[in-house]
């Protein structure tokens, strides 16, 4: 009678994993697990959309990389921000969740002067562009 | 003891429904710093991401294995403008500056929402089987505390055994408090142990009852109402002391404890003690409540904490952020643990000793008053027995009651949510109002104050409150539990398993409770 009912389990089991779908992203899908990249992110600033790859959150501002180059964007000018994949929030710093936004930017630990001066290279730069209402 | 199979027949029926019905499930993804000593070994087999001390980023899709000063697995590591990649082996430990792990995490609540929509309420089976299999077990959470005459007074503590995403459970606790003048009831949620909580929801049940009446939630953490409670004529343990007056008056100072001799003697073919009960029949309807206030012992912290976490060390980093992430993985734990922990009740009947409720565990912290309704039996006495894992619990009161019905219930959702500072936390509320894919992640030694407006009472009636809360809970690996020699596997449960924590228990039971509270962390 065990055996049945175990063989039963793992059948229902298999029966069950090729038919359930998923919504959201897993490790397999979400690109800052798999790849160097931080996290894509859209802040509404004003009127204005801004996108880009999350850099890095400092004590003040996020720090993108935009199709346009280096983003500097303060907390005090964004009144929502989406993460893919990874949450949103109306506006503001992040309060609460800084660290663990800072967990899948591309450089948790913040940017060094080095690093910096590689991205604005990359991105024919000088200095990166603030972003303001 | 409950026998094996019916959880896993039961997870069997529920995954066949969940075969033939389409159904959808939520996930999104978690991500931790991933801290390992020098000196340990580990591996971690969800994605992890090194950030070097040269700006590169390396990472490692299947996990890596450290060892030696060294961070070894299948990685790619890319400059830090993401220009160049190469494929790499290892990274030394010196070069890291710190890493990070991911795993997907499953939202049981939102699974449910969507799936009910989608399929009607296949995935609730599955997920109301894994809950049958009962796999709460271990450890601390959230505690809750009312303000009496400005001295924090523990009420509760929530989803005690829920360790990881996939056991979040709900759960609802009797509270003592009562509103103020005005009709505002508040709680300080705590988080006051080495432990992540993530907070889903938080609400609060009313019963409005007859003032003769004692509420209280039932096995199923539904509240019941009982009258006439009475206490046992007679009340014998397992070693054949008579331990009636111990268990006869709730709050007082005299608790049961489990007889040394039987914990000594207790191992893993025959580890049970167990209280031999008489009661007078009340011959009131077809159904009675055994009433019992009640808290677990630290011996299944001890489980947790020595067992799974400490005796493998590094690597139960690995079994909480993968193995435990797996159903499989889980419901082993559940069904083991289902069949030893817990506290069983039987019947004697002219067949013997029929098991008729069951209880799972509830925290060592707070007393608990829970009920367990079981069939009125004939003749002139209530004969029951109360099993258990020796030494597994702390038992105040045990009567049983007549009478038994549902109150009306109402749920009084969230009104406020304030900080340490005393200021208000809109998101937090926002957050906290429903069971959705929005927690409320605490650290020690964090703390809030939640509000519930729940209106004054009227002359005619009385109100018992309740709160219920949703959520899990991660353990702290201790640095500590990296260090020396240790178990190259992870937690297996099992006879050995269950040996080693009675003696081991049976070692520490008089000095670890007076550690236990001083090591919980202060919030004030």
């Amino acid at each position: 009678m065990a055996r049945i009912r175990l063989a039963l389990l793992w059948l229902a089991v298999s029966a069950a994993a090729t038919v359930a779908c998923f919504t959201g992203p897993s490790v397999g899908t979400f690109k800052p697990a798999t790849t160097g990249h931080g996290v894509q992110t859209k802040l509404r600033v004003g009127r204005a959309n801004v996108s880009g790859e999350l850099l890095a959150i400092d004590d003040s501002s996020f720090v993108l990389l935009g199709s346009d180059g280096v983003l500097i964007v303060p907390f005090s000018g964004v009144t929502h921000a989406s993460f893919s994949g990874f949450g949103s929030y109306q506006g503001g710093a992040p309060g609460g969740e800084t660290e663990r936004l800072q967990l899948v930017s591309r450089f948790p630990q913040g940017i060094s002067a080095r690093t910096m001066e590689a991205l604005l290279s990359d991105s024919r730069q000088t200095s990166p562009r603030v972003v303001r209402p | 003891m409950v026998p094996p199979g019916k959880p896993a027949l039961r997870l069997a029926t529920a995954f066949l429904t969940l075969g033939v019905c389409a159904c959808i499930i939520s996930r999104g993804v978690e991500v931790s710093r991933l801290t390992v000593s020098r000196s340990d070994s580990a591996a971690v087999r969800s994605p992890v991401k090194a950030h070097l001390i040269d700006g590169a980023i390396v990472v490692f899709p299947s996990g890596v294995v450290v060892a030696h000063d060294q961070v070894v697995g299948a990685g790619r590591r890319y400059t830090p403008t993401l220009r160049e990649t190469t494929s790499v082996r290892s990274v030394s430990l010196d070069s890291v500056l710190g890493m990070e792990a991911f795993r997907t995490q499953y939202n049981a609540g939102r699974t449910i929402t969507y799936s009910v929509a989608a399929t009607g309420v296949a995935l609730l089976g599955t997920v109301a089987a894994i809950c049958a299999a009962d796999p709460k077990c271990f450890g601390s959470c959230p505690t809750f505390y009312a303000d009496s005459a400005g001295i924090p007074v523990l009420e509760a503590e929530g989803f005690s055994y829920s360790i990881s995403p996939l056991l979040e459970a709900r759960d609802v606790d009797r509270l003592r408090a009562q509103p103020d003048p005005s009709g505002i009831l508040r709680l300080q949620v705590w988080n006051e142990a080495l432990e992540t909580h993530y907070i889903n929801q938080l609400e609060l049940l009313e019963a409005t009852h007859g003032a003769d009446e004692f509420v209280l939630p039932d096995e199923r953490a539904r509240p019941i109402a009982v009258r006439h409670l009475r206490v046992p004529s007679s009340v014998t343990d397992r070693a054949g002391r008579d331990v009636r007056m111990v268990v006869a008056a709730a709050a007082d100072s005299a608790v049961f404890v489990t007889d040394s001799a039987t914990l000594a003697r207790a191992t893993a073919t025959d580890p049970d003690d167990y209280l031999d009960l008489r009661f007078p029949n009340p011959h009131r309807g077809d159904s009675i409540a055994v009433v019992l206030r009640m808290r677990n012992s630290l011996l299944n912290t001890v489980l947790f904490y020595d067992l799974m976490l400490a005796q493998p060390g590094a690597r139960s980093i690995d079994w909480m952020e993968h193995d435990l992430q797996r159903i499989g993985t889980t419901l082993d734990l559940g069904k083991w643990y289902a069949g030893y922990l817990g506290l069983r009740i039987s019947l004697d009947t002219e067949d013997g000793w029929k098991q008729v409720a069951r209880l799972s565990d509830y925290g060592p912290i707070a007393w608990r008053d829970v009920a367990a309704v079981i069939p009125a039996p004939a003749g002139d006495s209530v004969h029951l027995r109360l099993e258990f894992l020796a030494d597994q619990w702390r038992i105040d009161r045990i009567a049983i009651g007549d009478a038994v019905r549902r109150p009306r219930t109402r749920t009084v959702p969230l009104g406020a949510v304030t900080n340490s500072e005393g200021d208000a936390e809109p998101r937090l509320l926002s957050d906290l109002r429903r069971a959705d894919d929005h927690y409320v992640q605490t650290t020690p030694p964090q703390r809030f104050t939640i509000a519930f407006d729940v209106g004054t009472a009227t002359t005619d009636s009385a109100r018992t409150f309740f709160i219920a809360s949703q959520g899990y809970y991660t353990e702290w690996v201790r640095g500590s539990w990296m260090t020396g020699m240790r178990d190259a596997s992870t937690f297996k449960p099992g006879n050995d398993a269950l040996n080693h924590v009675l003696r081991s228990w049976a070692r520490q039971k008089d000095s670890l409770e007076k550690s236990f509270y001083r090591t919980r962390i202060p919030v004030r």
